[in-house]
């Protein structure tokens, strides 16, 4: 028998622009929710109203519950949907001639129409509730990352900052939660030694790190990444599995590319005439993806087959039987090598089930009702298992992190690399402020708060994985140069005592996210 | 790593690199040779691991892709103007990875009205230490007043360094600011550890590999080429 913590990250940087009727990077939040936080909302829920007895870990993040409850952006979800359901209907009537298209576009519409009724009817447009409920159920437990997916061990020479990254975390999940977070997910597993000290200072018990962060630790840990290891102040460093990782994502057998799945990039919005989708595009011209996507994988090259979802659910059932039956193997194989039962603990961005891999969800699904079922797996939390198993080695895990290469190197390079020394000096900046307005009340008070929070958004791990990955690189600049300028102009009016009030208040209402923030643990 | 950053390592360091690389060639190699070397070396590298790790990055950049077109240009500079500097005398050094750090620094505005490029036999440098042993730089390297930023090559793994920048010149050396302390990543797993030998052989066995094993990627090719 053997342990088995699946862990899904969910999170999105902070993005609402209420001074636009319609923004085309908010659209990043309402896919997620039609193809994956609804998705896997709905069948947590399904499997514990059957009573199936699973576990699983969910990382929230900070910007992402912040953005699920926000007025506007539930409202703009709607229209999305709305203007969704409209196309889908369109389809309806255009693929009329082509049953295989036209049962596609039904199974669109249906979705998106059941995403609507969910969203508005079961949670009342606020996703958070949904989570809190399994959490009162026990099958879930909720743990937080750092308060906007900072990636901390860029920021080890500003030590305040990675205390402030914590602290505003674990206040916002309290508040959005009403619980205190289980655990801890430090955003790209970036780890650095020292960073558990924060950790341990606000009751989070555990984090996760690549599996070489628990390899290369300073003394060898004993069961490799199939136990956790204490780092010395008793904070527990949870490591991935490679072996299971491999299965879901290995190029020859990994799951996700197999030729019958859905293809992520054909999709309707690149497909059909402007003239057709004009009404449903940004600024009527900006070709989007829609969502509606009617091929399979089927190979390399352009040359797709039509999508069968009857062929893929078939492939998923596989997959997921494939993917319990390894694990059965590799406990039995990992057993005669532990004298404790061995943990396997896998993380994966929750976005990748269903935004990226349509059937992922489903594959989910299978693989937590085949583990439940299996008498050689138990489904666990990390949380859970140091309550049964709470000897563990002590050692010193390994700066690291899950970028490519292993260390640094995604956020720290060429393209990116131009904003520390921003970042690092508002840092400063904040404890200076921090210090020298303690205990102020009103406007001022205000705006040291509205420091805070520019100061935060700028450091979103985001903002240098998107400079580096050369996606939306325009909007990631200037979203990282919105937030310094705000930032600065706002210790500059501090400083001399001259605050243009109209210009503060757009500030204040667009970059609203952690209301209540206590900037006391800027200082230093 | 480029050719300007090989050109200042110590010749020694650039042979022991090249060695790394696989260089076997007998004999002495001049600069421009090893350098050429591990250059391409570190393109194919580059491209495997690109290769390999494409569906990784692909996946995660999938929650940021809403269009296949050129992206959206948005106003940046002129609508958000940021300072290039902030008038102060300081140097800062960050871990990239087991061997590469990166490091950034400002001089104040005095110092720009002494622009020693402009002064005769001075240059302007960047002295790595083993922290520990600050009395003796491990290397120098030469930049030029209008640099801002470098990513500096370290020799050890697990290893604490310092970074100054200084001055050489005709009257010695004057270190203009010190940076804080890093420590580099491990790039193995440490020596065996008592009675832990026996299964963490089974382990390494396990894993495939041993202390140098290559750094398991967060997620590997998906087969969609």
């Amino acid at each position: 028998m053997g342990y088995l913590a699946l862990v899904l990250h969910w999170h999105l940087p902070y993005v609402r622009h209420p001074e636009y009727p319609r923004f085309l990077e908010e659209d990043w939040l309402f896919e997620a929710l039609s193809e994956t936080y609804i998705p896997l909302l709905s069948l947590f829920e399904r499997l514990h109203r059957e009573g199936i007895a699973y576990r699983i870990t969910l990382s929230i993040s900070p910007t992402l519950a912040e953005m699920l409850q926000d007025e506007l952006l539930q409202t703009r979800y709607l229209d999305y949907l709305e203007r969704l359901i409209e196309l889908a209907g369109r389809e309806l009537r255009r693929t009329e001639d082509e049953p295989h298209s036209n049962k596609l576009a039904r199974m669109y519409l249906a979705r998106y129409r059941n995403c609507r009724q969910i969203f508005r009817e079961r949670y009342g447009c606020n996703l958070l509730n949904g989570l809190i409920h399994l959490e009162r159920k026990g099958v879930v437990d909720l743990i937080c990352s750092s308060a906007t997916h900072c990636f901390l061990p860029a920021f080890q020479v500003v030590p305040q900052a990675v205390k402030a990254q914590v602290e505003v975390a674990v206040q916002s999940h309290i508040r959005n939660f009403a619980s205190h977070p289980k655990g801890f997910w430090l955003p790209e597993c970036g780890y650095y030694p020292g960073v558990e000290e924060y950790l341990k200072a606000q009751r989070l018990p555990y984090f996760f790190v690549e599996t070489h962060g628990i390899l290369y630790a300073d003394e060898r840990p004993r069961y490799g990444v199939y136990a956790p290891l204490y780092c010395p102040n008793m904070v527990a460093a949870f490591g991935r599995d490679p072996e299971s990782a491999k299965t879901v994502w290995s190029s020859r057998d990994g799951y996700p590319g197999d030729p019958v799945y859905r293809d992520f990039y054909r999709d309707i919005g690149y497909d059909l005439p402007l003239d057709y989708l004009r009404e449903f595009l940004p600024e009527e011209k900006i070709r989007v993806s829609t969502g509606i996507k009617y091929h399979a994988i089927t190979g390399a090259g352009d040359d797709k087959r039509l999508y069968n979802p009857k062929a893929a659910a078939k492939k998923l059932e596989l997959d997921a039987n494939h993917f319990i039956s390894q694990r059965i193997e590799q406990f039995s194989r990992l057993s005669t090598l532990m004298e404790q039962p061995p943990l396997i603990v896998c993380p994966f961005d929750a976005e990748l089930f269903g935004h990226w891999w349509f059937e992922g969800p489903e594959w989910l699904e299978a693989v937590l009702r085949g583990a439940a079922a299996s008498s050689a797996i138990r489904l666990t939390t990390p949380g859970q298992y140091l309550e049964e198993l709470p000897r563990q080695q002590i050692a010193q895990p390994c700066f690291s992190s899950w970028g490519n290469k292993g260390y640094a190197e995604v956020w720290v390079e060429g393209s990116n690399d131009w904003i520390y020394r921003h970042l690092h000096q508002q840092t400063i900046r904040m404890s200076e402020l921090a210090m020298r307005f303690p205990n102020e009340k009103g406007i001022r008070k205000r705006t040291v708060e509205q420091a805070f929070r520019e100061m935060l958004l700028a450091q979103a791990s985001d903002w240098a994985f998107i400079m580096k990955t050369a996606t939306a690189v325009p909007y990631a600049v200037q979203r990282t140069r919105e937030h310094i300028y705000n930032f600065t102009r706002i210790y500059e009016s501090l400083m001399s005592g001259s605050l243009q009030q109209e210009w503060f208040l757009g500030v204040e209402t667009r970059n609203n996210l952690f209301r209540k923030i206590d900037y006391s643990c800027c200082v230093t | 790593m480029n050719g300007e950053i090989l050109q200042s390592i110590p010749i020694e360091e650039l042979v022991a690199l090249a060695r790394e690389e696989g260089y076997e060639e007998g004999g002495a190699a001049d600069r421009a040779t090893l350098t050429e070397f591990i250059l391409e070396n570190l393109e194919d590298r580059d491209r495997e691991q690109e290769q390999e790790n494409s569906p990784s990055v692909r996946v995660e950049e999938s929650k940021y892709r809403i269009t296949d077109r050129a992206p959206v240009e948005c106003a940046g500079s002129e609508i958000y103007p940021i300072a290039d500097r902030y008038n102060q005398k300081k140097i800062v050094f960050m871990v990239r990875d087991p061997h590469w750090a990166f490091a950034y620094w400002e001089l104040d505005n005095k110092a720009y009205d002494t622009n020693p490029d402009n002064e005769e036999g001075a240059q302007l440098i960047l002295r790595v230490y083993e922290a520990g042993s600050t009395q003796h730089p491990c290397f120098d390297i030469p930049i030029q007043f209008s640099d801002t930023s470098w990513y500096i090559y370290l020799p050890n793994q697990d290893c604490s360094y310092i970074l100054d920048l200084g001055i050489v010149s005709q009257t010695g050396y004057l270190s203009l600011a010190r940076s804080n302390t890093i420590h580099t990543p491990r790039e193995g797993s440490v020596g065996s550890q008592g009675d832990f030998l026996d299964l963490h052989s089974e382990f390494s066995a396990y894993y495939g590999g041993g202390n140098s094993g290559s750094i398991p990627q967060r997620i590997l090719a998906v087969g969609r080429e």
